[in-house]
């Protein structure tokens, strides 16, 4: 009866997943926004409904009103961000939308440490919903019932509105062919604004229903957060029968990985999506042409393209970089400690930005999981330098040659069959198996991580130079980080720069230019998880601790975020962002919460407002002139007037 | 040069190519008309290696080439325009040609020098001499998303140029042109014909175009072959005739 038991357990664990996972999939469905926030939203829903229903709701009725309460604040919010961010979104480069969302996700987790504090709360289930009874031999929890029971009457709900209604004919019609609905008299922003109304208030409806299921906390965001899009992407593009089904395997595998290896939560959901991704990356219920007229591969925008050709330059920059180098090296003399600490990541960060943009901006792939090249080139170092003595020398060696061996591996798999979405969840959830072993490695430290880790000494035979203090390994660190990167321009100005821009400008193209594509897409993507691993590597001694979280997730978005703040299509893009938001982040480091709503609010404004970032903006406003060089004579810039 | 035997390809349960065979002499000019959904561009597509075949094989001087990728087939010696030109849209006039001449030498095995940041001086010297070449001299440093639909089409042209082709694939060379753009690429392929000695194989919609280039000409409707020869015979053919009265027709 064991095994009933975990049926049950697990069914409701799906139907949890797929309550939160509904509104995901409406919005995906139409809008084609993954929206990352939505495991925030869903967190602001419960919080609401927590706020009115308290510790101990009397009864089910009253988890109904706070449910609905809930869903009805959030509808509004939907409406609001529908109109300020959605539609602005529909028709951008995927990866915008992804960013874009996830600073709203930020924005909420703030909000909510702003609004409601850092605090747990747990709130028992109704006296009604406390208890459990036999089914038959089985002893189940009446609150998994309930679960279940909601769960399948959302889906019947959903189910009957879009497959048997007439608003449903026409939300499936848009979602079709949006442009050919407008023709046929179909008022669609009205239509786009119920459905991310509707998903928001189920995540509202889940907020409050699920709230005896687990305590409150600004971390409930992530629980359902990585199981809903794993959904989204199982069921296949916005399919709500698809995700009901997918809810409902993900429970069942939980519970098989609670039967079979307790100590390793959720590690086999992620090795059934990297499986299922490679299997079938269109997802279950994906049929050729009905979901995906009229979005064929778009051309990315040609200003978006960082520039192959290397730029001359002029004496007034060379001025400037030489004054920004000057700076940065004296900064141990005239900085205090903290703040010194804080550059030496920024450094670090920017060099794992500029290998996340190599491989964005130059290829166009975009990954969600580089910090797992990262972690790799952390722990490998890490270890090795505190419990082995190695040099250190050896090690960057050593990490940079595990970071291009991992990427090729992770490359050959990947790239093969996945790109866009698929491509950035398959990536993001071979990183989240990373940590899970991490986690479980008492080798590694487990949660806590490797600590002391020490600062090494060069030894070069006659010589040796001591990096134990702190301005010495800084000295050091801004030595390797800027020659990593000068290297990674000069490659991206060489004939293999030029051949990646044409890959992503154009696969085709570069096909009959005799550009073997996805050798190009491989050998960019080794060399990016190589610099990764470096930039890992180099942030160990420098930390002089590695826990699971450098591996996780949310440490993967940062160069995303860095890059699109400093702007994608530049080189050095990546490295103005990290400045940037390393200064915000040390400006509102002790406002827990604020920082988070702040950071969120300048990537969303950045995205929305300027996509071509901070040196986008620069550029247009004339401040620099980006030259298109002209290998050789000045004159074809003259003959060749821009428009 | 270029053979084809029994190509048959579906997508899904219709099926765009009935087994077609023919055969492309070096130096031929060789055309192939016929009606919208003829199966023209699925041919086109089939020989140079965007999409394979159902079965049935190619071959280009003797080897066999059935399944090997479009970028293998240009190593080969293949060089294909579409329809839509395809260029690319981020970069100027000249770093189109540049890359395209970068991707020879390094299809052709020469090694970049290491030391160097950008484009070899000679590289940059052979673009600009390509650029007269398409009469493109002028645009040299135009981010190429600002040109107009005909300096496409010749930009794409200077870039599989580039390539130095020994087969140049063009799938309408001429849609969508302006008539003194279209006199001027009809020119270009022309001289590449008598002077270069090139392989040509084109589809067109343009029957001036079609009689003034081609020496073989190659009718398709639904999937099969209807009449394969010259212009002159091609115009006797009574089933051409009534493929293309019956189009006529239609339109009337």
């Amino acid at each position: 009866m064991q095994i009933g038991f975990a049926l049950f357990n697990a069914l409701a664990v799906g139907m949890a997943i797929f309550l939160v996972a509904a509104g995901i999939t409406l919005i995906f469905g139409m809008l084609r926004i993954l929206n990352i926030s939505h495991g925030s939203i869903f967190m602001v829903g419960a919080y609401i409904a927590f706020t009115v229903v308290g510790i101990e709701p009397g009864s089910i009725s009253w988890l109904l009103v706070g449910g609905l309460v809930a869903g009805g604040v959030l509808a509004v919010a939907g409406l609001c961000i529908n109109f300020g961010v959605f539609r602005r979104l529909r028709h951008v480069d995927e990866a915008y939308s992804l960013i874009a969302t996830f600073a709203m996700l930020m924005i909420c987790n703030g909000l909510v440490k702003l609004v409601w504090g850092v605090n747990y709360h747990s709130i028992s289930a109704p006296d009604a919903l406390a208890g459990a009874i036999f089914l038959g031999p089985v002893l189940v929890p009446t609150y998994s019932l309930f679960i279940i029971g909601m769960g399948i009457a959302t889906f019947l709900a959903l189910e009957i509105l879009i497959h048997r209604s007439r608003i449903g004919k026409v939300v499936r019609a848009i979602a079709h062919d949006e442009w050919m609905s407008n023709l046929a008299g179909i008022n669609t922003p009205l239509v786009y604004a119920l459905v991310v109304m509707a998903a928001f208030f189920l995540a509202g409806m889940a907020g409050g229903m699920l709230l005896p299921n687990q305590s409150v906390s600004p971390l409930l965001f992530e629980s359902y957060l990585l199981q809903s899009f794993m959904v989204v992407i199982i069921g296949g593009l916005g399919n709500i029968r698809g995700a009901f089904i997918a809810s409902v395997m993900l429970g069942l595998v939980d519970g098989v990985n609670f039967l079979i290896m307790p100590e390793l939560p959720g590690l086999l959901i992620y090795f059934l999506l990297v499986t299922f991704l490679l299997w079938r990356p269109q997802g279950l219920f994906w049929q050729p042409g009905a979901d995906t007229a009229g979005h064929t591969e778009k051309a990315p925008d040609p200003t978006s393209i960082p520039s192959a050709m290397p730029v001359r330059l002029s004496p007034q920059i060379a001025c400037i970089i030489a004054l920004v180098a000057v700076l940065v090296a004296s900064m141990p003399i005239y900085v205090n400690e903290g703040f010194l600490f804080i550059a030496g990541f920024a450094m670090v960060e920017a060099l794992l930005a500029l290998s996340w943009n190599f491989l964005f901006g130059y290829v166009g792939l975009a990954t969600f999981g580089h910090a797992a090249f990262f972690g790799i080139g952390a722990y490998f170092v890490g270890f090795l330098l505190r419990d082995y003595g190695v040099s250190f020398p050896l090690l960057l060696a050593g990490a940079t040659a595990l970071g291009v061996l991992s990427a090729m591996i992770v490359g050959l798999v990947a790239l093969r069959r996945t790109s866009g979405i698929a491509l950035g969840i398959l990536t993001l959830s071979l990183g989240e198996i990373l940590r899970r072993i991490i986690n479980y490695s008492k080798t590694l430290g487990s949660d806590d991580g490797l600590s002391g880790i020490p600062r090494p000494t060069l030894e070069f035979g006659l010589f040796s130079v001591d990096l134990s203090s702190e301005r010495a390994y800084f000295w050091f660190l801004c030595v390797a980080c800027a020659t990593v990167a000068l290297l990674l321009r000069a490659l991206t100005v060489s004939r293999f720069g030029r051949m990646m821009v044409s890959t992503r400008q154009d696969p085709v193209r570069a096909e009959f230019l005799g550009i073997n594509v996805q050798r190009v897409r491989l050998t960019a993507f080794a060399i990016s998880g190589a610099v990764a691993a470096l930039a890992g590597a180099l942030h160990a001694p420098w930390a002089q601790i590695v826990t699971p979280d450098t591996v996780s997730y949310l440490h993967s978005t940062q160069p995303m975020l860095n890059t699109l703040l400093g702007g994608s299509g530049f080189f050095w893009g990546p490295v103005v962002g990290s400045v940037a938001f390393s200064t915000l982040g040390y400006a509102t480091r002790t406002l827990a919460g604020l920082s988070e709503v702040i950071s969120g609010l300048i990537v969303l404004v950045v995205v929305l407002g300027a996509p071509g970032g901070i040196l986008g903006i620069g550029k247009q406003l004339g401040i620099f002139r980006a030259k298109r060089p002209q290998a050789g004579s000045p004159d074809d810039a003259r003959e060749g007037a821009h428009p | 040069m270029i053979e084809c035997r029994e190509i048959y390809k579906n997508y899904g349960a219709i099926k765009v190519l009935k087994g077609i065979s023919l055969t492309i002499g070096k130096g031929e000019t060789f055309a192939i008309i016929g009606p919208n959904g003829a199966g023209k561009t699925t041919l086109f597509k089939v020989i140079t290696g965007e999409s394979r075949a159902n079965s049935g094989s190619i071959r280009l001087e003797g080897e066999d080439i059935t399944n090997v990728s479009a970028s293998a087939r240009v190593t080969r010696g293949f060089g294909r325009t579409f329809q839509v030109a395809r260029i690319l849209a981020g970069n100027t006039v000249l770093e189109n040609l540049i890359i395209a001449i970068e991707a020879r030498q390094r299809n052709q095995g020469v090694k970049p020098s290491w030391w160097r940041l950008g484009p070899a001086p000679d590289v940059v010297d052979e673009a600009r001499v390509l650029a007269r070449r398409i009469a493109m001299a002028d645009k040299l440093g135009l981010s190429a998303s600002f040109l107009s639909h005909g300096d496409r089409k010749r930009l794409e042209m200077g870039m599989t140029l580039a390539l130095k082709p020994r087969v140049l694939m063009m799938d309408e060379p001429t849609a969508g042109m302006s008539p003194s753009d279209r006199h001027d690429i009809v020119n270009v392929i022309k001289r590449l014909r008598d002077e270069e000695g090139l392989t040509i194989m084109l589809t067109e919609h343009d029957m001036d175009v079609v009689s003034d280039l081609s020496d073989r000409v190659m009718v398709m409707n639904y999937g099969e072959t209807v009449a394969t020869g010259s212009m002159e015979e091609i115009r006797a053919n009574t089933a051409v005739r009534e493929i293309y009265l019956g189009e006529e027709a239609d339109h009337a």
